[in-house]
């Protein structure tokens, strides 16, 4: 426990040095909030409206914790430090947690910002954000699985930029910017396969207080992130034989 | 008991053996060095002594604890210096320390304590609230070689630890790595031939993966029949065909 404890305070402090989680982990988000709203009050278009645009980008925000994981995973195996991790006694599940954890009260805060921001273009405050932030939980699962895998996959030099379609497709196929149905057919089959536009769903019908939509749409989300977690986990310690 | 024993240690990979049948006996206390070529298995060697790499065969015992039976135990008689300076960038250089002895074991309070000390016999004590990345290349490996040192192991291993410093840096380090001599059991690696004769008690060349020659620094002239010795270094890991192709 305390192993693990010590290696997710060096994951959560090298993390919250960094200036790129802030750009891009904050900062995005909250400037394509701001942008669509203001979009929103000239040109007013439905899924735009602050309700669906608030928990579309909670969910889109996430995407972010991916890179975060798999950049500084991949730095750690360039730099040998996940060697020198790997040499000491610390069990497997204990630099596995150590590395995943951390990640979690980071994707809480900036789905804490997002909905704060969208206080200011009129989200009513009400306990369903609350839900909301809940119910994104698999979907941070989701993204910390996808970083680890990317982590232990891809070297420091190829980390950013394959992460950077991730985020891409999470954006593109996650139902925030454009309705799904509006291009359809095997589109949208295919996206209705993946796990992003069930996140947006899971946290827009949490927000909207339509409970028994919840449930589908975070089953798929949990589905996903279980079995990313466990390919993630079962690569990371074949890489650490590997060594 | 002996700091480290192997027995017919052996790593393949696919069809390519890197250590081919490794005994070999260090003892508590001794500065030993492993010289080889690029390829020659000795980081192989480390990363199986450090149970960071299983064994194709053969077994090594450190400090008398099996690394293919009883990893766990006998990780906690070593540390590592990798090749790479291995230290967390955003972390300052007390947190890079106390974070090792936290992994191994120590409270929090312990390792603020033991940072304390190992700070202090590094030379590190001014810099202790300086995130690593803005140290120079010689002050990291001096940090790196801390990091190893604070959980006091009973054997260090450094692969090449001053691979890629300056000469000024690298003398500087040679002298930290020095002062270690008698205190606890080093295993170097290392491609500088000076450094492995000027500070190794006894030294082993691989080769081909297999150990080739072993002794201090004049047995192994003399075995050589040379006069230096990198003489002897390229004397002893002379392959067959280049022996055949210089005939």
């Amino acid at each position: 426990m305390n192993r693990m404890l010590a290696l997710a305070g060096r994951t959560g402090k090298e993390l919250l040095r960094d200036p790129v989680t802030l750009v891009f982990g904050v900062g995005l988000p909250l400037f394509l909030l701001v942008l669509m709203s203001v979009i929103q009050n000239n040109v007013p278009v439905e899924i735009f409206a602050i309700g669906q645009l608030a928990p579309g980008m909670a969910a889109f925000s996430l995407s972010f914790v991916s890179m975060f994981a798999a950049i500084l995973l991949a730095k750690d195996k360039s730099t040998s430090f996940l060697l020198r991790v790997f040499a000491s006694p610390a069990l497997p599940r204990e630099y596995i947690l150590g590395y995943a954890l951390p990640m979690l009260p980071i994707g809480a805060a900036q789905c804490a910002v997002c909905f704060l921001t969208a206080f200011c273009f009129g989200l009513a405050p009400s306990w369903n954000i609350l839900l909301a932030m809940l119910v994104l939980l698999p979907t941070a699962a989701l993204y910390i699985a996808f970083g680890l895998l990317f982590g232990v996959l891809l070297t420091d030099k190829q980390a950013a930029p394959i992460n950077s379609i991730l985020v891409n497709v999470a954006a593109l196929l996650g139902g925030t910017w454009f309705d799904l149905t509006l291009v359809g057919g095997t589109f949208k089959k295919i996206c209705t396969l993946l796990p992003f536009v069930h996140a947006t769903e899971s946290a827009r019908a949490a927000l909207a207080g339509n409970y028994a939509a919840i449930l589908p749409h975070l089953a798929w989300v949990s589905g996903w992130a279980a079995l990313l977690l466990v390919a993630a986990v079962l690569l990371f310690k074949k890489k650490m034989r590997e060594n | 008991m002996n700091a480290i024993e192997t027995t017919g240690l052996t790593k393949r990979f696919r069809g390519r053996t890197a250590v081919d049948d490794l005994n070999l006996t260090i003892a508590q206390g001794e500065f030993f060095a492993l010289l080889g070529q690029n390829g020659a298995g000795k980081t192989t060697t480390i990363r199986m002594l450090t149970c960071l790499l299983a064994p194709s065969a053969g077994d090594a015992l450190l400090m008398g604890e099996s690394i293919a039976r009883n990893a766990e135990a006998a990780k906690a008689h070593s540390n590592l210096s990798p090749q790479e300076t291995a230290i967390a960038q955003n972390l300052t250089v007390r947190e890079n320390l106390m974070l090792i002895a936290r992994l191994y074991g120590a409270n929090k309070a312990d390792a603020a304590g033991q940072a304390e000390a190992a700070m202090r016999e590094f030379g590190l004590s001014a810099r202790a609230r300086d995130r690593a990345k803005t140290l120079s290349g010689g002050m990291q490996r001096r940090l790196s070689i801390a990091m190893a040192l604070i959980t006091k192991p009973n054997v260090l291993f450094l692969d090449e630890p001053t691979l890629g410093l300056d000469v000024r840096a690298r003398r500087e380090l040679w002298k930290t790595i020095s002062a270690l001599k008698g205190k606890v059991t080093v295993v170097l690696t290392t491609h500088y031939l000076e450094e492995a004769e000027a500070l190794a008690d006894r030294i082993g060349i691989m080769h081909e993966g297999r150990l080739q020659a072993l002794g201090t620094a004049a047995e192994l002239c003399a075995k050589a029949n040379a006069t230096n010795f990198e003489d002897a270094f390229l004397a002893l890991t002379e392959s067959e065909a280049e022996t055949e192709a210089a005939l």
